[in-house]
């Protein structure tokens, strides 16, 4: 028996859900929670904690719906996708014990609605990595990769996110963001069609060492400002730029499935999660900002001293919070996504 | 008509024929047969192509029940009509978009509500901007859960730059009802499938039929899969539905375009998609015969081949061989025996030739035994009679040319006839073979031997004539001493002693010779004149030569014409008998009379018995004239009757040669019967010589005679052997003392010592006496003294002719003396 084989039989061990011994199970991107802040809130409130990832905004939901909604006590997600979950009553309050603190002025104007489901987490902005070396000359404007020049042909990575994707194209031709008319979908839509020759990959390109971008086969990618720091560590020569046209805000929040196995065991999570040395500490170790205001002098100095994690001002007022589509229009970007994926 | 002709015309009928009956029968065959059978093959792969098509469609059908049933689309519809998009829809897309991956025809999926509006849309070619979405709404039809509607969409509707096959199947779930508790299907939407042509074309293409076309129609009759040179763009509804299965199986429609004739099937396959067939009969038909037109000429192509093949195979192995032995037996015919054949097959043939090659050989053996038989003696090996005269007439040509001389030797054995007589055939024979050698010894010892014709093959000249008789030819003579050299080389030669059956025998020869040209210019002269030499030879006492002469000539020419009067005579009646008395000495009384022979010659006068006797003995004539005198004497004593006592008997002379024919004794018997003479009136006298030839067969004839009362005179005697045995041997009674030594009776001397120690012998062996040639009385008074028995001479009578004997017999006049 190797030793491979005997590792994936300790994981299946571990992952197989004993319910016997209190387990807390959280639907989350990957690697989203440091590793010791889950062992100490295991220790605290005696539960296991297991970590079901998903990588993929749009198959996230159906996903959950489909197969975890029976299963999953806490979900990650970003602000604007949580709007249906409230309206199908997949989540359930946050407890009334919880007091969310104090918030950074940008979050505590965002996505209010949620804020009785739905606890701050981690927030940044989608910008571009981008080469330096690999491109003539530096990006600056969406249409530097929304149109781009014949020798970005397939050296492009976008993202599998139909409304990020929407909006940027949104920006990228001077439209409100939040415009939802005909003749505005129809031209983001020709402006990523006709994009989509360039576009090496749809897919989020995972923040590690052996990125295409790291190693060069790509030079430029949609990217989240912290994956963007990191990146940087492997390879000086990518810079994280907002496009002047301005950047995407992005929010994320944990709630409570309506449905979760261990209700305690989540709401502890929250009351957890909502200490803002717990953000702090998470946030340090993510490369993103903490929404708590309290949250910012406790995190690594590097962190929150990086004008990508806490951009500055004139960066800030130029991010858009992505706004939940209409019915309409998130049936335009499913279309979308679907035009932009197929072969 | 040659074998060779005879042969092609075969391989040509053998050709031809089977390809006539090809033809008949290949063009019935496919006239009735085969166009039915290939109609039949259109029709069964119709069968198969919608069996196909069919599993097309199911295999799609079942798809889309599987897809319709995907937990996904039920969890889709559970969700609120509100929240789908943002929870559901992509769940949705990503199914279709896997369904797509899985199906490559499936070219587009979409999920309609249950009013037939777009709700969800997934599209792999179709160009369909987001922003149209909710637009399409399709027909719905009541469909049974479960089950699947295929029909076929045109390019034209506007989606499509093709047609395409669409397939909608409900999607249905169970739902509890909250009034009745109970679960009921419901159905909360519909899926629709848009999948390519593509593998209908494919089946289409894969079948590529020449006479049939196969196409698809929809249910207005639309050709949508369909080569374009398909007669019609669209059939009639009406008229293709009545081509739908029935109970009687599947109707047919014949087309009738100008007299061509096509046949059209259709099948159903699911509602909204046909398949048709147009099986073009007429094309079958003419394929079928063009096939033919293409196969019946390579098959005589193929049949002439195999003939040609056959034909030069039996010319090389048959007709060759057999050429090749007709040209042998025409070169044997011509006596070219020795054949190489060259036939080295190890077929009959082959044993043919090599039976033919012996009999060559055997032939050219036959011939040249045949050959040798014609030419040679087959005893000595010399050449024969005929080659000799071939040879004697070439080397005469030769010595005339030449101006030379040859002889010719003409060699006879003395007494070999008493070598044969005496040891028998075979040692006669070997003793032929021997003188043969040492013939042929001495002539070629001789260097004067001139080249011989080579078409014999012999350079002897040396050859057998026949019996003990031999030739030889010797050339380049110039004088006849020369050749008397040879001829007394043969001579001495030949006597040399042989050995036979262990006694020492020797022979000796006689050789006549005659010289070319002197003693004749012709082969046959030349012969005959040797021979004639010979003959003088002998005459001369043998075991000596004789050259030819005139002389010789002369006398052959004196005895012929003396034969020829001889025998003019006898039949002229010049010939006489006349009898001498025999005197009894004791009596004095006639008791026999001998006949003896006169010739009255015209010319000659009376000639001497001594003068013709001698000469005929050596022809045949002696038998004439013995048979003259034996009948003259009987008929003269039948003529005497009794007028001449009956003790008196008449002597006959019977010549050597007439005692050596063996009926002898008959023939005298016979004759004295036919003159009614008592055979005890006959004395015949013979010779000792004539005894001497073959003694046995002379005395058994004597001894015939003898015992019929004929008594035997020994003549002459005394003048051969006269010896004791001989004498006591003999089966005679009486013997006649020779008047050679009667004449010297007179004289006292040796002869009358002789006569009387004859007498005195004959006594002793109790033979009466009789003494011939008494001419004086003092012979008569010896004789009387000395007791013999009888005597007759001129002292008593001379011979007289036998119109005188009677009165002689009456009136004896030697009483007288």
């Amino acid at each position: 028996m190797s030793f491979r084989y005997v590792l994936v039989c300790m994981v299946l061990v571990c992952a197989s859900p004993v319910r016997a011994e209190q387990e807390l199970v959280i639907y989350s991107w990957p690697e989203y929670f440091e590793g010791e802040l889950l062992r100490e809130f295991e220790r605290e409130h005696q539960v296991k904690v297991r970590e079901i990832w998903y990588d993929n905004d749009d198959a996230k939901d159906s996903e959950f719906f489909l197969h975890y909604r029976e299963e999953v006590d806490v979900i990650v997600g970003s602000g604007q996708l949580f709007y249906p979950y409230l309206a199908a009553q997949a989540l359930a309050p946050l407890p009334k014990s919880l007091k969310i603190p104090e918030l950074e002025p940008v979050i505590a104007s965002s996505h209010q609605a949620l804020h009785t489901h739905a606890l701050p987490f981690t927030w940044g902005s989608l910008g571009l990595a981008y080469r330096k070396d690999l491109v003539s000359e530096p990006i600056q404007h969406w249409l530097d990769i929304l149109r781009p020049r014949a020798d970005l042909q397939g050296k492009i990575n976008m993202i599998g996110d139909a409304q990020d994707l929407m909006q940027i194209a949104l920006l990228a031709l001077g439209l409100a963001i939040d415009d939802d008319s005909d003749e505005a979908l129809k031209k983001a839509e020709l402006l990523l069609l006709a994009q989509k020759q360039y576009v090496a990959s749809y897919s989020y390109m995972d923040p590690t060492e052996h990125a295409e971008l790291v190693k060069g086969e790509l030079a430029v990618a949609l990217q989240y400002n912290g994956d963007a720091v990191l990146l940087k560590e492997y390879e000086e020569q990518i810079e994280f730029v907002v496009p002047e046209e301005g950047g995407l805000l992005w929010v994320d929040y944990l709630a409570i499935n309506s449905r979760a196995p261990n209700l305690d065991a989540a709401r502890a999570f929250m009351h957890f999660f909502s200490r803002p040395d717990i953000s702090a500490r998470n946030a340090s170790y993510l490369y993103y900002a903490s929404p708590f205001k309290a949250a910012k002098p406790l995190m690594d100095k590097d962190v929150a001293g990086n004008e990508a994690v806490y951009p500055p001002r004139e960066v800030l007022d130029n991010l858009y919070l992505p706004v939940s589509p209409s019915l309409k229009v998130k049936r335009f970007q499913n279309s979308l996504l679907m035009q932009l994926n197929r072969p | 008509m040659g074998l060779r002709s005879k042969l092609l015309l075969i391989s040509l009928l053998l050709s031809l024929v089977p390809l006539a009956l090809t033809c008949v029968g290949a063009y019935w065959y496919f006239e009735n047969k085969l166009s039915k059978e290939a109609f039949h093959y259109q029709r069964d792969m119709l069968n198969q192509l919608e069996i196909n098509a069919s599993s097309e469609i199911r295999s799609l059908e079942e798809m889309m029940r599987q897809l319709a049933a995907d937990g996904v689309l039920g969890k889709y519809f559970e969700t609120g009509a509100e929240l789908r998009p943002y929870l559901m829809q992509p769940a949705v897309l990503r199914l279709f978009a896997g369904y797509g991956r899985l199906n490559s025809h499936v070219k587009a999926v979409a999920l309609y509500d249950v009013d037939g509006k777009v709700d969800t849309y997934y599209s792999l070619e179709h160009r369909m901007l987001s922003g149209d979405q909710g637009a399409e709404i399709i027909s719905v039809h009541e469909e049974l859960p479960g089950s699947v509607h295929v029909t076929v969409e045109a390019a034209s509707e506007g989606w499509w730059q093709e047609d395409m096959v669409r397939a909608t199947i409900p999607v249905v779930r169970s739902k509890r009802s909250r009034k009745t508790l109970k679960s009921e299907d419901r159905t909360f939407g519909y899926l629709a499938v848009w999948h390519s042509l593509a593998p209908w074309r494919d089946m289409l293409k894969q079948t590529e039929m020449g006479n049939t076309q196969f196409f698809f129609v929809d249910d207005f009759g639309r050709v949508f899969i369909g080569d374009n040179t398909l007669p019609f763009e669209s059939l009639d509804v009406e008229a293709m539905k009545a081509l739908a299965v029935s109970d009687e199986g599947y109707p047919e429609l014949y087309l009738n375009d100008h007299g061509h004739t096509q046949v059209l099937s259709m099948r159903l396959l699911v509602e909204g998609m046909w398949l048709g067939a147009l099986i073009d009969r007429d094309a079958i038909i003419r394929d079928a015969r063009n096939f033919l037109w293409i196969m019946l000429p390579a098959l005589l192509v193929v049949l002439l081949v195999t003939g040609l093949i056959f034909y030069l195979q039996v010319i090389r192995l048959l007709i060759q061989p057999v050429e090749h032995l007709t040209d042998a037996t025409r070169k044997i015919a011509r006596g070219n025996y020795k054949q190489k054949l060259d036939i080295n097959s190890k077929d009959e043939l082959g044993e043919l030739a090599l039976a033919f090659q012996h009999m060559g050989d055997q032939l050219e053996e036959s011939s040249k035994r045949i050959r040798e038989l014609a030419f040679f003696d087959p005893l000595t090996s010399l050449p024969n009679r005929a080659t000799l005269k071939n040879s004697l007439v070439s080397a005469i040509k030769k010595a005339r040319r030449h101006h030379t001389k040859l002889a010719v030797l003409f060699i006879d054995l003395d007494d070999f006839k008493k070598v044969n007589d005496s040891f028998g055939h075979a040692a006669g024979d070997e003793l032929l073979m021997q003188v043969a050698k040492r013939l042929q010894a001495s002539v070629r010892q001789d260097e004067m031997l001139a080249g011989v014709d080579g078409e014999l093959g012999h350079d002897s000249l040396v050859s057998r004539r026949g019996g003990d008789e031999f030739n030889a030819i010797v050339t380049g003579v110039h004088r006849v001493h020369e050749v008397a050299v040879v001829a007394e080389r043969i001579i001495e030669k030949v006597i040399q002693p042989v050995q036979l059956m262990g006694a020492e025998v020797s022979v000796s020869a006689s050789v006549g010779v005659a010289i070319y040209p002197d003693d004749g210019e012709s082969a046959d002269v030349l012969l005959r004149n040797a021979d004639l030499a010979m003959y003088e030879a002998k005459a001369q006492g043998k075991n000596n030569y004789h050259v030819f002469t005139e002389a010789i000539n002369q006398q052959v020419h004196e005895r012929l014409n003396l034969e020829h009067a001889i025998h003019d005579g006898l039949r002229k009646g010049e010939f006489e008998l006349y009898y001498q008395p025999k005197i009894n000495l004791q009596n004095m009384q006639v008791v026999g009379l001998e006949a003896l022979i006169r010739w009255n010659h015209p010319q000659r006068g009376l000639v001497s018995p001594a003068e013709f006797i001698p000469l005929a003995e050596e022809s045949s004539l002696i038998f004439d004239i013995g048979n003259w005198v034996l009948g003259e004497a009987l008929n003269q004593l039948q003529m005497w009757g009794g007028r001449v006592p009956p003790g008196i008997r008449v002597a006959i002379n019977i010549s050597p040669r007439q005692l050596a024919q063996e009926n002898i004794a008959e023939q005298i018997i016979e004759m004295a019967g036919h003159f009614d003479v008592p055979l005890n009136r006959l004395d015949i006298e013979v010779t000792e010589t004539s005894l001497l030839h073959d003694e046995a067969a002379a005395s058994k004839q004597l001894q015939a005679l003898r015992v019929r009362g004929v008594s035997i005179s020994l003549d002459d005697f005394g003048t051969g052997y006269s010896s004791l045995t001989f004498l006591r041997r003999l089966p005679i009674d009486v013997v006649k003392i020779d008047r050679s030594f009667v004449a010297q009776l007179a004289t006292e001397g040796d002869d009358q010592a002789i006569v009387k120690s004859l007498m005195e012998m004959c006594r002793r062996l109790k033979l009466r006496i009789v003494a011939e040639g008494i001419e004086t009385a003092d012979q008569l008074s010896f004789l009387v003294a000395n007791d013999c028995h009888e005597a007759q001479g001129y002292l008593f009578s001379r011979p007289m002719p036998a119109s005188k004997v009677v009165a002689f017999l009456r009136q004896p006049e030697y009483l007288a003396i």
